[in-house]
């Protein structure tokens, strides 16, 4: 039996029709899997059920009983429990703290007993199976952890329904497995899961269920046993593709003459030690490691945000001081995070978003020239394919493939020749990831180094002329990109305690 | 209506017209309350309109608006400034002393006005930078610190001081004529006031310093990556803020053709209230310069109506004190269901 029964939901917001009409059904103890590329209308669902946002129309039962719209406090109550891509965690607290916010032990006159406080939180803390002391600052723990933390919070609430939102995005193929087995506990104990996620292996692997939504309307409902890959892939985007494919790639692009980017054990330690690197002109190389790893380190030293202290840096055949990110875009540098947040400006539009590393370009003296900035985002909003309903929309209405698209057009925007992309497509779909990888590809074709990093096997093998491996914070070994997975894996994680 | 240009452009007006009103961060709530303001006192307040009245308040409210601009931009770019009152009163003093004590000329003292105001805000600018020192903490020491060094130069007394003062000098002529001339019987001191209206206008939309106080504001880590320099765009908002309170001090001590050391006092809270009633975000990243003198406004027709209605001078605090806060509510709630619409 159903114990969450959605009916005729949609949500129109101006220019777009977020959700037409779509019916959900997910059983106790099921994992149920959302699917959709983006824009397709799966967030908007969650925040629905979640009561984040209220429906034009539609209702919601749960157990059978109406539950009113639009009210997290009642979606609360009746056992909706959600853990968004953005984690909400107070950094500051302990993780017992943190799991129990807001159901607090409390003393007398108000008061709040810590201790007790925490004990509760060690039995959800041993359900999610985090082996951490409640004691500790939230603030310490690694993503992984804090996602762990976060699905504790939620089980602290009697759940029924559990939503989880993008949850393998921030954790490594080995902690994802750690995540499933939590998942596949919390259904043999009846909770439901509704798991939003953009990466069909995992969905296949961990769902009962899985609904596609597109472009806001329901286009398939199957029991998972029933489907493979590519036909999920084909429900979503519409057309058929094949997810695997290589384009003409994998040529290696000759590397005589000088590297672009040549590093001489350049190094932060103790958290990053020494490496050397050599980066030709038109190259993809891509960068694997596991969560702790330091690839993100590598990545924001070479890009100045956390500067190396020893090592040398020749970039374009000069040799580099980067003590900045401003020393870096002045040398042809150019980086996307993998927390689009950090990069973006929220609330200022396309076009403001795109030249803001350019500003240089945007006229004489200290003045702003609105038309050359005009022209600028509309140049790389059609180059990138970025859809927009205009250059004055705010970046934080777009969807987060179209966001990551405009980290890339700034890059490009300040002239940038070579691109740091630190996971850029964490927490896109499948489409906007494809579309992602053709510009990179392209871009590379037409001379740009890239230096991808990523924590997904697959996507360093697919899209590297070279693998680079890392652990403990060096760089443990290069491959080309036929070395099996097991080999890679075992590189990477050799060297990890 | 044959003329095929005239169509468009009455669209684009009437588009850009909604959109500054309604759209998010838009003026709408204060202008609303406003017109309810003067509405009310053009019925129960016998003589509030009338160009003599409403020019009034305009006249009385310049050198707030001047410090408010100020506020502005140091508010969007995720600060705030607390000194800008004390730096309106130093500089005030320090060009009234230095030309009706000292008695140095006109320029000379106007110039060391200014520079007065231009280094306490490059000093807010390197504490707040440079020390890391929060804004709030950095402008509240600023704030005591510079009404003292003002106390220092007058020595505690109305300047000019007729012990001290050189051949019946008083304020620097310009400044005088500035302050509390007029016209054709307006006003020049709003003239200024507009200029400067203006200037922090072009500044914040028409610079790419602004762009760069709007990212900074907006998240200042993404305006990092994108290689702007935080600590020095801080560091001119500050000097902005304070050399715009040196010219508003100089014009006040020309309208009163008096400084002290002590005037302008608590003004600040009057820019920070016109601040966020216009509509600007106290966290930064969003405002306008407009909804700050629609702010201004409010306050001041506010000040100026409950006066005309006899209201004691206490319960003008409280009146004043709630509608400030009932207007930021009512724009809080406006955003509410704005956001709700659009995202």
């Amino acid at each position: 039996m159903s114990v969450l029964e959605l009916r005729e939901i949609s949500k129109a917001y101006p220019g777009t029709v977020a959700l037409a009409g779509v019916d959900l059904d997910v059983d106790a103890g099921e994992v149920h899997a959302l699917l959709g590329e983006n824009g397709a209308g799966k967030s908007t669902l969650m925040k629905v059920v979640a009561g984040a946002v209220r429906p034009d129309a539609g209702s919601m039962r749960i157990d059978g009983r109406e539950i009113p719209l639009g009210s997290p406090a009642v979606a609360r109550r009746h056992g909706i429990g959600i853990v968004f891509q953005e984690l909400s965690l107070v950094p500051t607290m302990s993780v017992g703290e943190n799991v129990m916010l807001g159901q607090w032990e409390e003393r007398r006159f108000g008061g709040v007993d810590v201790s007790r406080t925490i004990g509760r939180a060690r039995e959800y803390l041993v359900r999610v199976g985090l082996d951490v002391a409640p004691e500790r600052r939230v603030r310490h723990l690694g993503m992984a952890e804090r996602q762990l933390v976060e699905i504790a919070k939620a089980l602290s609430r009697e759940v029924k329904v559990l939503l989880l939102d993008e949850p393998t995005s921030a954790l490594s193929e080995r902690e994802s497995h750690r995540l499933f087995q939590v998942v596949r506990d919390l259904t043999a104990q009846n909770v439901a899961v509704i798991y939003v996620s953009h990466r069909l292996p995992e969905v296949l692997e961990i769902s009962n269920r899985v609904t596609v939504l597109r472009d806001g309307k329901l286009v398939g409902s199957l029991a998972t046993l029933q489907a493979s890959e590519a036909e999920l892939a084909r429900l979503m985007v519409g057309t058929a593709f094949d997810l695997n494919r290589r384009t003409a790639d994998s040529r290696r692009p000759a590397d005589h003459g000088q590297p672009v980017v040549r590093a001489r054990g350049l190094a932060r330690p103790p958290r990053l030690k020494p490496f050397d690197l050599d980066l030709h002109a038109g190259e993809i190389v891509t960068v694997f490691g596991l969560v702790g790893a330091g690839r993100s380190r590598l990545a924001r030293t070479l890009f100045g945000i956390e500067p190396s202290t020893q090592g040398s840096l020749e970039l374009f055949g000069r040799p580099a001081v980067v003590r900045s990110p401003a020393d870096a875009i002045a040398r042809g540098v150019g980086y996307v995070g993998e927390d689009r947040a950090v990069g973006l400006v929220p609330r200022m539009t396309v076009a403001q978003n795109i030249t803001l590393a350019s500003l240089a370009r945007l006229g004489r003296r200290g003045l702003l020239n609105r038309t050359t900035e005009r022209e600028l985002g509309s140049r790389y909003v059609r180059e990138l394919n970025i859809r927009t309903p205009s250059l004055e929309q705010p970046v934080s209405a777009l969807s987060g493939g179209n966001q990551q698209k405009i980290l890339l057009a700034r890059c490009l925007c300040s002239g940038a020749r070579f691109l740091i992309l630190d996971d850029p497509v964490r927490g896109v779909d499948v489409g906007a990831k494809e579309e992602v990888f053709r510009i990179i590809r392209s871009l590379a074709d037409d001379g740009v180094t890239i230096l991808y990093l990523t924590s997904e096997l697959r996507e360093a093998r697919a899209l590297g002329h070279r693998v680079l491996v890392m652990a403990g914070g060096g760089i443990a070994a290069e491959l080309p990109p036929s070395a099996s997975e097991d080999e890679i894996m075992t590189l990477a994680g050799g060297a990890r305690v | 209506m044959s003329d095929p240009g005239f169509r468009p452009i009455a669209d684009r007006l009437q588009a850009r017209a909604a959109k500054v009103l309604l759209g998010s961060g838009g003026l709408g709530g204060a202008i609303f309350i406003l017109l309810v303001l003067i509405f009310v006192f053009a019925v129960a307040a016998p003589g509030f309109i009338g160009t003599g009245n409403l020019l009034n308040i305009l006249r009385q409210y310049s050198v707030s608006l001047i410090l408010a601009v100020g506020q502005t931009l140091v508010i969007i770019c995720a600060g705030i400034d607390l000194s800008v009152a004390a730096v309106a009163a130093l500089s005030g003093s320090v060009m009234g002393v230095a030309y009706a004590h000292l008695g140095l000329p006109a320029p000379v003292a106007i110039g060391l006005g200014l520079a007065s105001g231009f280094m306490v805000g490059a000093f807010n600018g390197l504490v707040i930078t440079k020390w890391r020192v929060p804004d709030i903490i950095a402008t509240l020491g600023a704030l005591t610190a510079v009404r003292g060094i003002a106390l220092l130069v007058t020595g505690g007394l109305p300047v000019p001081d007729f012990s001290q003062v050189v051949e019946g000098r008083r304020m620097p002529p310009e400044v005088t004529l500035f302050g509390s001339g007029d016209v054709y019987g307006f006003p020049l001191i709003i003239v200024v006031a507009a200029a400067c209206v203006l200037i922090g206008w072009f500044i914040l939309n028409r610079t790419k310093l602004g762009r760069a106080i709007i990212a900074v504001g907006g998240n200042r880590e993404a305006a990092r990556v994108s290689g702007i320099d935080v600590d020095r765009t801080r560091f001119w908002v500050y000097v902005i803020s304070a050399t715009l309170a040196a010219v508003g001090g100089m014009l006040l001590a020309g309208r009163l053709t008096s400084a002290n050391a002590l005037m302008a006092n608590l003004m600040e809270l009057d820019t920070i209230a016109a601040v966020v009633i216009g509509g600007t975000a106290l966290f930064g990243g969003e405002g306008r310069v407009s909804g700050t003198v629609i702010g201004i406004f409010i306050i001041g027709v506010l000040a100026n109506g409950l006066n005309i209605l006899g209201l004691s001078d206490f319960w003008q605090r409280v009146v004043t004190g709630l509608i400030i806060i009932i207007v930021v509510a009512i724009d809080q709630w406006r955003r509410r269901v704005g956001a709700r619409e659009s995202t």
